[in-house]
């Protein structure tokens, strides 16, 4: 059984013009100890996926169709007091905003004391201390920082925090959202060698939101390329880095010519912008209008998806066939 | 954060503003109509009793060598003798000075405790009926004309059920009988201490829960309050310990300068229930031109408002660590 198993996954959000869906018909799978990587344009519904997976959607935010099983159970079906034992315990999350994800008015060490507790309510003073210790040794924040005010961190120092909090209940899932993005390149990787440490020393599988595809290249063994709330090509790093099939995908890689110098492709640039409207549903494919290889039958028909390898799937109907 | 630090120089700002308050003060008495020794002199005094009187109270000297008896004045607590009551300022001001913190200060901090506390509730429920209909009552508490309202409790409470007595601070039997102990001096003060108390307490109830839900509202929106819920916090785990502390910030601002509000404005209620505070000593020795009652009055007012606003900054520093001097 897979530690993951999200199935045609839909969300929409309530806006003043009715709903507008941000997510659509997305499935994937994480077994236990790897790391799955979702990259994309801003505006894609990365984050989206991620809330839903936390039971966290804003307000207006609903899941319209589809289920997401964790080690077997349906997660849309916990109740509050359920879903607020599972949050953190099983999967937490390294927020988008980590700059911000500290309360201002508490000490670092005791927000994070606050989930231990929380989750670990059998835990003496001196284990809970211990644990703090060791988290803090594991993202390398000195210990005698612990109990210091957000403020007085650094921003690399707050990013390490709100790592060793999500790692503080010992979850089995962490979704790390732009872990680095507010972040200068030398902390960015800095950040990224320890996020990938502590995979290997903790064994626990994660998702890795990011627009920056190198960070995903380097720290994940399944890839997920997403346009515009679709999946639009998925499959092992080597299948969708190395030999990508989807145009957008192609596009999206072009941009970054820096992995490795491996990846030559002489694509077009992707259109940066995404705005949603809602006709991008109405059943042809999304990237046609930016898309160099579109054909009419782009424009007219839905998008089908093409198996080029038992893992490798890409949404387009041009994909596999031709070549 | 140090905590003597940030003490040290509030109060030396204290110390400044209240000198250029007292400077103020001085030139405008000195500026004032009406001359103070009219007020004294009787008819059978003649002209050199007037000009020894003058001579007294060194009105015949430069105006910077009665600056400086002014300030000596202040320093050693005279504050001459009030034209009405022929008594030393300084022992009338330290009558009504007590009475006025007492009611203002425990109508605030009641007020303030009810206010953060129902509009943090209510911020929760946010577009729910309970919330639309707290808040409007709430508002209309606000915006209620406090002495309307001060006379309509005199006229149900006081007069009409008869629970609480028509005015003033204490009935004089139970003072004047020595054998009236402690306790029931005390009960006398609170009776009469409930209706003023009740009328402050609804109407500024109403203004401090306006401000913490909309202070709550905004917190909602942090960053902050989303991962505590991720981190499995129930709702009330999450209100208490993660938004209200910070959504309390701009309230405890707001309760600083509205103490300030509440002593200025403290003058027309302690008129209407005739309690004997320093602000209806105010306005009282100031429409009769009892100067030296009116000057004390006026800076004791400023000093207990300063003071105020040093503790409210002291809470602020205390609440938010991010403060630091
Ligand atoms: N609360 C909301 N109400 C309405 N629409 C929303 C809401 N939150 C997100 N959206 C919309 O849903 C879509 C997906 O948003 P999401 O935040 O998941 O994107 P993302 O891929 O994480 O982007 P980024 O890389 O910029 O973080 C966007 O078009 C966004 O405008
Ligand atoms: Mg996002």
């Amino acid at each position: 059984m897979p530690l993951l198993d999200v199935d045609n996954l839909t969300i929409a959000y309530h806006t003043r013009s009715g709903p507008v869906t941000a997510v659509e018909n997305v499935s994937f799978r994480l077994e236990r100890g790897k790391f799955l990587g979702i990259v994309g344009e801003s505006g894609c519904g990365k984050t989206t996926i991620g809330m839903s997976l936390l039971g966290l959607l804003p307000e207006n935010g609903f899941v319209r169709e589809g289920r997401i099983l964790f080690e077997g159970s349906d997660l849309l079906a916990l109740s509050q007091k359920e879903l607020q034992a599972f949050r953190w315990k099983k999967i937490s999350m390294i927020f988008q905003a980590a700059m911000n994800a500290l309360n201002p008015v508490h000490r670092v060490g005791d927000q994070i004391i606050e989930a231990i507790r929380i989750h670990n309510p059998e835990f003496s003073e001196e284990r809970i201390q211990k644990e703090i210790k060791e988290l803090y040794d594991l993202v390398d924040i000195p210990e005698q920082r612990i109990f210091d005010y957000p403020h007085q961190y650094s921003g690399g120092m707050k990013q390490r925090a709100v790592i060793a909090m999500a790692l503080s209940c010992r979850p089995d899932l962490v979704i790390a959202d732009e872990p680095t993005t507010a972040l200068d390149v030398i902390v960015q990787d800095q950040i990224i060698r320890k996020i990938k440490d502590i995979q290997r020393q903790r064994g626990i599988a994660g998702i890795f939101i990011s627009h920056d595809i190198g960070v995903v290249a380097e720290a994940c063994q399944d890839i997920m390329v997403m346009y515009r709330g679709k999946i639009v090509e998925q499959g092992k790093r080597e299948e969708v880095f190395v030999a990508p099939v989807h145009p957008y995908t192609i596009a999206l890689l072009s941009s970054h010519l820096t992995i490795d110098g491996v990846f030559d492709f002489h694509a077009d640039k992707p259109e940066v912008a995404c705005d949603f409207s809602p006709d991008f549903f109405a059943g042809v494919c999304g990237y046609a209008e930016s898309c160099s290889r579109a054909e009419a039958q782009c424009f007219t028909a839905p998008p089908k998806w093409r198996e080029i390898t038992p893992t490798h799937k890409a949404l387009c109907r041009l994909c596999g066939q031709n070549d | 954060m140090n905590l003597k630090s940030l003490l040290l120089r509030r109060s030396i700002e204290i110390l400044v503003v209240f000198g250029i308050i007292m400077t103020g003060l001085f030139l405008l008495f000195h500026a004032a109509p009406g001359d103070p020794i009219s007020m004294m002199v009787d008819l059978t005094m003649t002209p050199e009793d007037v000009e020894r009187m003058v001579a007294q109270l060194g009105l015949d000297q430069p105006i910077w060598i009665q600056y400086l008896y002014y300030i000596k004045n202040f320093f050693t607590g005279n504050f001459g003798t009030s034209f009405h009551y022929g008594r030393p300022v300084i022992e009338i001001i330290s009558e009504r000075l007590p009475n006025t913190i007492l009611l203002f200060t425990t109508a605030t901090i009641l007020a303030a405790m009810a206010g953060v506390w129902l509009g943090k509730i209510i911020a929760w429920y946010k577009g729910k009926a309970i919330d639309t209909w707290t808040t409007i009552f709430a508002l209309v508490c606000n915006t209620l004309f406090l002495p309307w309202i001060s006379l309509l409790f005199i006229w149900f409470f006081a007069y009409w059920v008869g629970w609480f007595p028509l005015s003033g601070m204490m009935t004089p039997e139970i003072w004047v009988n020595p054998e009236a102990g402690f306790f029931a001096k005390a009960v006398d003060v609170l009776h009469h201490m409930l209706l003023p108390l009740l009328t402050l307490f609804i109407v500024n109830t109403g203004s401090y829960l306006l401000i913490m839900r909309s202070s709550m509202l905004e917190t909602i929106k942090e960053d902050y309050i989303l991962t505590a819920r991720a981190k499995g916090l129930s709702e009330k785990q999450v209100r208490n310990r993660h938004a209200a502390p910070n959504a309390l910030l701009p309230v405890v601002t707001s309760v600083g300068l509205s103490l300030a509000f509440s002593v200025n404005g403290g003058a027309l209620t302690e008129t209407v229930f005739s309690w004997p505070g320093i602000g209806r000593e105010l306005i009282f020795a100031v429409s009769n031109s009892d100067y030296p009652l009116a000057m004390a009055s006026f800076l004791f007012i400023a000093l207990v408002v300063l003071v105020a606003n040093l503790i409210v900054d002291i809470l602020y520093a205390y609440l938010d660590p991010r403060i630091s001097y």
